[in-house]
């Protein structure tokens, strides 16, 4: 058995696929283990870190590998493929989400409010963490895609692209105006920033 | 001159990632400043992309339940057994899963079947019908011979319908065979002719032994008691069956069909000995010798069986025939 589970570890994701396209039980067992924690992951940060929904769209997500395989066309990046068909999945969620999002904007507390205090200010990582998710859900589902799987799912610009089903230079320019956006939303979290830089930065050195 | 940039603005993720500003290169500087107001703005950015980047999880990584992935290799399993049951779901799996391919299925299987059935039945009359070939040949065979045995039942019978007796043309073609040829039927006839002449003697004798035997058969009758009538009656019928009906069994078994045909045609020859009438009218036919012959063997052999133990069968007749020979 363990044989077996070596062969499937040393095949790539695009020859794996094929096995389970084959219905090769052990090949899509393979692919699971690889990708159902990111993809867990991912949709729990894309979609309002609900946990239950998170699993479901995971669990639905493999399902589509099961009973369409042959949607998979050979020869294309087994990744981003898989995570297109996530993102394609939580914009349909947003779609259906859309009031609940709008419930979520008007719950959002003015972090950015002109009367910032020095307790907000002096925010630690958890709070920074929680004022950057805020800002994320201010991020257009686009920008939010790119956002996540750049910087959390660490797919190159390329397998964006891909996933995404448009050109590198799009996915750059998403990212910086991204960058630039959550620059505005945390700004008042410099002084925690620095303090993270310099922790990291001793990490580091 | 105009300055080609080396960077393209969505480089700025790794320019910001990489360099400060004061790292940057004058025509990075440049192409920084195109994008963004200022140092400060770029020194920003750039720490709140780091802070994003090198931001540690805001908790541990969601770990997928092990439910899940049970659910999911069940949901595998049936997939992959579905595939190859899909046509077959109709008979090992409940109708109400795909009741249309279940009917198509089963109506599938019942043509099949039904022309596999009708296969079979269509060898098994090829079969038979083989099988009744042989059989008509015997059949063939087994006419002539009731033919000639209907021609052994008394002679009043045979001369109401004689044109019925008339051989039909296949049985003529088959007697043509069974009969010999011009030159044989020539010493045939000479020699029949001869064996007439020594015959007739004896068979006047033979008539003569009968009217003799006729009258003292009167003479006891009439001195019998009814009971004494039974009993000679009993041993007349065992008497006329016992010997000959034995003899007569055994040829019957002991012979083969094919032989027992050309006895047949020995017996027609031996038998028109025996009617002298019908014999002396053939005689002076000379052309219609062979046609008239078939009937006068066929009508003598019905009076040399109604005047002997009227047999039932061809070879009690030849055997019959045997006995007259041997006696002669």
């Amino acid at each position: 058995m363990s044989l077996f589970n070596k062969k499937y570890r040393t095949l790539t994701d695009e020859q794996l696929m094929e096995l389970v396209a084959e219905k090769d039980k052990q090949a899509f067992s393979e692919l699971y283990d690889r990708y159902s924690t990111a993809l867990v992951n991912y949709f729990f940060r894309m979609l309002w870190k609900d946990r239950e929904k998170s699993e479901d769209f995971m669990h639905d997500l493999f399902t589509k590998l099961i009973q369409k395989p042959h949607l998979y066309q050979s020869g294309r990046n087994f990744k981003t493929w898989l995570y297109s068909i996530a993102n394609n999945m939580c914009k349909n969620e947003y779609r259906k989400q859309e009031v609940r999002k709008n419930t979520v904007n008007m719950d959002t507390p003015n972090a950015m409010g002109e009367d910032g205090s020095e307790a907000i200010r002096s925010m630690d990582r958890k709070d920074f963490d929680k004022e950057l998710e805020l800002a994320l859900a201010e991020l257009d589902e686009k920008k939010r895609a790119v956002f996540e799987m750049r910087f959390h799912e660490d797919l190159s610009i390329k397998e964006i692209s891909e996933a995404l089903e448009c050109s590198e230079g799009t996915v750059k320019s998403r990212i910086f105006y991204t960058i630039k956006f959550l620059n505005g939303k945390l700004k008042h979290f410099e002084k925690a920033v620095n303090a993270i830089l310099l922790i990291i930065c001793s990490m580091l050195y | 001159m105009k300055r080609k940039f080396k960077y393209d603005p969505e480089d700025l993720e790794s320019l910001l990632l990489n360099k400060r500003f004061d790292e940057l290169y004058p025509e990075e500087k440049e192409f920084v400043l195109r994008h963004m107001d200022s140092a400060e703005e770029y020194a920003s950015m750039r720490k709140t992309l780091l802070s994003i980047v090198e931001q540690p999880d805001s908790g541990p990584a969601i770990r997928p339940r092990s439910s899940t992935k049970r659910k999911l290799m069940r949901e595998f399993e049936d997939e992959k057994t579905a595939t190859w049951q899909v046509w077959l779901n109709g008979i090992f799996l409940p109708f109400n899963r795909r009741p249309v391919l279940s009917y198509a299925t089963l109506a599938v299987i019942l043509i099949v079947g039904g022309l596999f059935f009708f296969n079979q039945s269509d060898t098994d009359k090829v079969m038979l019908a083989e099988n009744k070939e042989q059989p008509k040949e015997e059949q063939q065979e087994a006419d002539k011979t009731d033919d000639l045995e209907k021609n052994l039942e008394p002679a009043d019978n045979s001369s109401e319908e004689p044109e019925n007796e008339l051989p039909s043309a296949e049985t003529e073609e088959e007697l043509e065979e069974e009969l010999p040829s011009v030159d044989e039927s020539e010493t045939i006839q000479s020699t029949q002719k001869e064996e007439i002449e020594i015959n007739e003697d004896v068979k006047e004798d033979a008539v003569m032994d009968l009217q003799v035997a006729e009258a003292t058969n009167k003479t006891t009758k009439d001195m019998e008691t009814p009971a004494d009538s039974e009993i000679s009656n009993e041993r007349k019928v065992t008497a006329a069956e016992s010997e000959p009906s034995q003899s007569t069994e055994e040829l019957a078994e002991s012979i083969q069909p094919q032989i027992v045909r050309e006895e047949v045609a020995d017996e027609k020859l031996t038998v028109t000995e025996t009617n002298t009438d019908s014999f002396m009218m053939d005689d002076q036919m000379g052309n219609m010798y062979e046609q008239t012959t078939m009937q006068s063997q066929d009508i003598v052999v019905g009076k040399e069986a109604r005047l002997e133990v009227e047999p039932t069968s061809m070879s009690k007749a030849s055997f019959l025939l045997q006995n007259l020979h041997t006696s002669m």
